[in-house]
């Protein structure tokens, strides 16, 4: 079995056998979006405007949640030295971490939008794009939280330092995700702002595991 | 480049610049102030608010200037090792960070009375904005570990990954919303302004130059002699 | 330098700078006081770090070494302590 998939398979079981810290995510994600409107008013036109900005932020939100534990627990029981160890080139586990967290607490995420876009009064005809950025934009956010995660390993406070890190980095993918609804929602092409959310997404792809190995071997010296 | 690797050597020239650096820095500031005050002409349509323009520009430029000089340092400092770049960095991001809190303050105090608000959501003040937290985030993560290498190297790639992102946000701010006047000095077809407020501008520019050289001498130098008792201390209680 | 009115002229220098001093002048104060405070922080903390490693470093030679040393003896130890300096950084 190659390396990437044997973490892949690791940490899917630890996340299964673990089970709340993804479900807290969800969980997160679905309260702080349902407790918006007790803050604006229960007005259906002002919260069909704010739905999308207001999904998105909460989604960043709560992938920043779960971010810092990506590599800490290996850290502390020094399995990250053994992967370090290891012949097998860093950057594929980092990208198999990635994704696991990613199936764990973003894809989640994804599929409750919609839900949380109908009870918002989002137009169905919007709900597509939405969750079209969102599941292109989400690995994004983990690839880019993982950068943070690597960083502040052995740091002092640092789950609150990995958001302090990670969220402006973020704000090109809630632009554009934002875009592509708001563009659905004023009859504008919605393919050009997906198109960008892919773009950064490969780039994300490409660039963040490299990063990410770099910090990660520098935390273990 | 490595003969100035060691702190000794370094040293010794720093304290040979600084007072060339120092005595520049005063002679454009004091040039810079007298023609950017009184004797350049008001703005045919901005008035005398237009002065504000002689501290808000140049502090813009360092802003973006000594985040490129942070990353280049950091680049030496990760593939090199170079000691004296991780210093380097350290010492800059506080004095960059200052020269952000300027652009966006001065930026505020005009904007006032030219658009009517103390702060609009236009692109270039967003961005400036972002790259602020960014030098605030370099400078929390610098700070954050007992080890101070430990706390170079993490920035250093943090520095890196934010200088890639600033142009991918700059062009998404854009993408998002401007009404922001377009750069008018920097351009191909040559400055649209006005050789009289031309003139205490780029002074201006100069004079901060030298003033982000003579404090990011000081810093470094207070961090050699920082790391030296950390050093000499750890000496005493292990002999 | 042809466009410069060297003269000040009276508007700019009766600070109201046009209606617009409310503006103008806090923008300069908040650069100096930025810029100044970075200067003072520097300048305390550069003085205070070198103070104490030269008393550290006095401390250590008159207790290990003998009061007199030749030049090139402190050379060679300053180096030493500076690349001391760089491990233990």
């Amino acid at each position: 079995m190659s390396p990437f998939l044997a973490v892949l398979r690791r940490e899917l079981r630890l996340a299964q056998r673990q089970g709340s810290d993804s479900l807290v995510a969800l969980l997160f994600f679905v309260l702080a979006v349902l407790i918006v409107p007790f803050g604006v008013g229960p007005d259906p036109d002002l919260l069909r405007t704010v739905a999308p900005g207001l999904i998105w932020v909460m989604a960043l939100l709560a992938a920043l949640l779960s971010m810092d534990r990506l590599f800490l627990a290996d850290h502390e029981d020094g399995s990250l030295e053994l992967i370090l160890l290891s012949p097998h080139p860093l950057e594929s586990v980092v990208l198999a971490k990635c994704l696991a967290h990613w199936l764990t607490t973003g894809l989640p995420v994804v599929v409750a939008a919609p839900l949380l876009g109908l009870m918002l009064n989002m137009d169905a005809t919007s709900l597509v794009p939405l969750v079209a950025a969102l599941a292109l934009g989400t690995p994004t956010l983990t690839l880019v939280g993982a950068i943070g995660a690597a960083l502040v390993l052995g740091a002092r406070r640092g789950g609150v330092l990995v958001s302090l890190l990670v969220l402006p980095l973020y704000i090109p993918v809630l632009i554009f995700g934002v875009a592509a609804v708001d563009a659905a929602i004023h009859d504008f092409p919605v393919r050009p702002h997906l198109l960008i959310e892919a773009a950064i997404l490969l780039a994300a792809l490409a660039l963040a595991p490299w990063a990410c190995a770099g910090a990660l071997r520098h935390a273990a010296e | 480049m490595h003969r100035y690797a060691n702190p000794a050597q370094f040293l010794r020239l720093a304290r040979a610049v600084q007072p060339w650096a120092a005595a520049l820095t005063a002679v454009c500031l004091v040039a810079g102030l007298y023609l950017g005050i009184f004797a350049s002409p008001p703005d045919y349509q901005q008035g005398e608010s237009v002065r504000i323009m002689y501290v808000h520009v140049p502090a813009a430029w360092m802003a973006l200037f000594v985040y490129t000089v942070m990353a280049a340092a950091s680049f030496a400092a990760l593939v090199w090792k170079h000691p004296l770049a991780d210093l380097f960095a350290k010492a800059a991001a506080p004095i960059g960070a200052g020269f952000t809190l300027i652009a966006l303050a001065t930026g505020s105090l005009w904007g006032k009375p030219m658009w009517g608000a103390w702060w609009v959501w236009d692109a270039r003040l967003t961005s400036v904005l972002v790259l602020f937290f960014l030098y605030l985030g370099h400078m929390a993560l610098t700070n954050a570990f007992d080890e101070p290498t430990r706390g170079a190297r993490a920035a250093a790639i943090l520095a890196l990954v934010g200088f890639v992102n600033v142009p991918i946000i700059k062009f998404s701010v854009d993408w998002w919303n401007t009404l922001h006047q377009p750069s008018s000095v920097l351009r191909l077809d040559g400055p649209t302004i006005d050789p009289s407020m031309l003139w205490p501008l780029l002074l201006m520019a100069i004079a901060f130059t030298g003033y982000f050289l003579c404090l990011v001498i000081l810093r470094m130098r207070a961090e050699i002699a920082a790391r030296r008792v950390r050093a000499l201390r750890f000496g005493r209680t292990a002999g | 330098m042809s466009g410069f009115d060297l003269a000040p002229t009276l508007a700019a220098a009766s600070l109201g700078m046009g209606g617009y001093g409310g503006y103008v002048w806090p923008a300069f104060a908040i650069a100096a006081l930025v810029l100044g405070g970075l200067l003072a922080q520097s300048l305390i903390s550069a003085r205070r770090n070198e103070a104490e490693a030269a008393a550290l470093r006095a401390e250590r030679t008159a207790a290990a070494e003998p009061p007199i040393e030749t030049p090139a003896e402190s050379l060679a130890e300053s180096l030493a302590e500076s690349h001391e300096a760089d491990d233990g950084a």
